[in-house]
């Protein structure tokens, strides 16, 4: 995997969580992420092109909420499933638009696809940040992970 | 002046940050509309006048760039502006959805000041 790959999607990763949920996550190697017995939700997002591949963002249930919450300018405990699921699909949309553009330039084009949104368990979330392709942020002690899978 | 504005989107919170962003970019809004896709979007302007539409690219069904060649195509819709607000970052696609008649786009994430700007630029002077 190109680590200028990976830098540039935890940079635009961090870039749009703070420009549209005023989110600061610091960085963290994906290894380092802590255990997670909460649900988890996982974004996915297939783009096609000169390069094809898949970008997943996940994240525990609860830090997606709150991520939702932010970007709606509204109380957490408000938010249902629904905008918990469409927040993090509509942030991996953002990403992954910004990513591609700043790994392969503005003359490219891709097609992406609709995010779809999942909940995992515990064993796929080790798996996905074990995964050599993993970027890690930690925002008020909760785990985000991107992943990028190349075709 | 207030506007009728529809606003499509397959993402119901992009929905609502839209919705609340014109209003903190000053926009008087008269009648808002919402739509999930490019053929509910036509569906519902057969049914209401509006002035500006704001839509996103990349939805199933009917996708943005389609919605916008078909207002293009109906002379009804000639007064209708069409912002365009998407991740897309290909010059080459952003020149090609302007040549089809795009007032503006608007790359995500975007800020309350730049949808003012882009709204000043295409309702300029009945802001």
């Amino acid at each position: 995997m190109n680590v200028a790959s990976l830098d540039a999607l935890s940079d635009v990763t961090q870039e749009v969580l703070r420009a549209t949920a005023f989110a600061f996550g610091d960085p963290c190697p994906a290894t380092e992420l802590p255990d997670c017995s909460s649900s988890l939700l996982r974004a996915r997002l297939q783009f096609q092109g000169s390069v094809s591949g898949e970008l997943h963002l996940t994240a525990p249930a609860d830090l997606c909420a709150v991520l939702a919450a932010d970007v709606l300018s509204e109380d957490a405990d408000a938010i249902g499933q629904d905008q918990s699921e469409d927040s993090l699909k509509e942030l991996l949309n953002v990403i992954g638009g910004n990513w591609l553009t700043a790994v392969y330039g503005d003359e490219l084009v891709f097609a992406l696809s609709a995010p779809q949104a999942e909940t995992i368990g515990a064993a796929e979330w080790d798996q996905l940040r074990r995964d050599s392709s993993g970027v890690g942020l930690v925002i008020d002690e909760r785990p985000l992970l991107v992943n990028l899978c190349l075709s | 002046m207030s506007h009728r504005i529809l606003v499509v989107d397959d993402s119901a919170m992009t929905r609502r940050v839209i919705h609340k962003t014109l209003a903190l970019a000053g926009l008087e809004i008269g009648e808002f509309h919402e739509a999930r896709d490019g053929a509910e979007a036509l569906e519902l302007l057969g049914r209401h006048a509006v002035d500006l539409i704001f839509t996103d690219l990349n939805m199933p069904n009917m996708a943005g760039d389609e919605l916008l060649a078909r207002i293009r195509e109906n002379d009804s819709w000639d007064n209708v502006r069409v912002v365009v607000i998407s991740t897309e970052g290909s010059q080459t696609r952003l020149a090609a959805i302007k040549s089809q008649g795009a007032a503006a786009i608007l790359r995500k994430p975007f800020t309350p000041e730049q949808v003012k700007s882009v709204i000043e630029q295409i309702l300029e002077p009945s802001l």
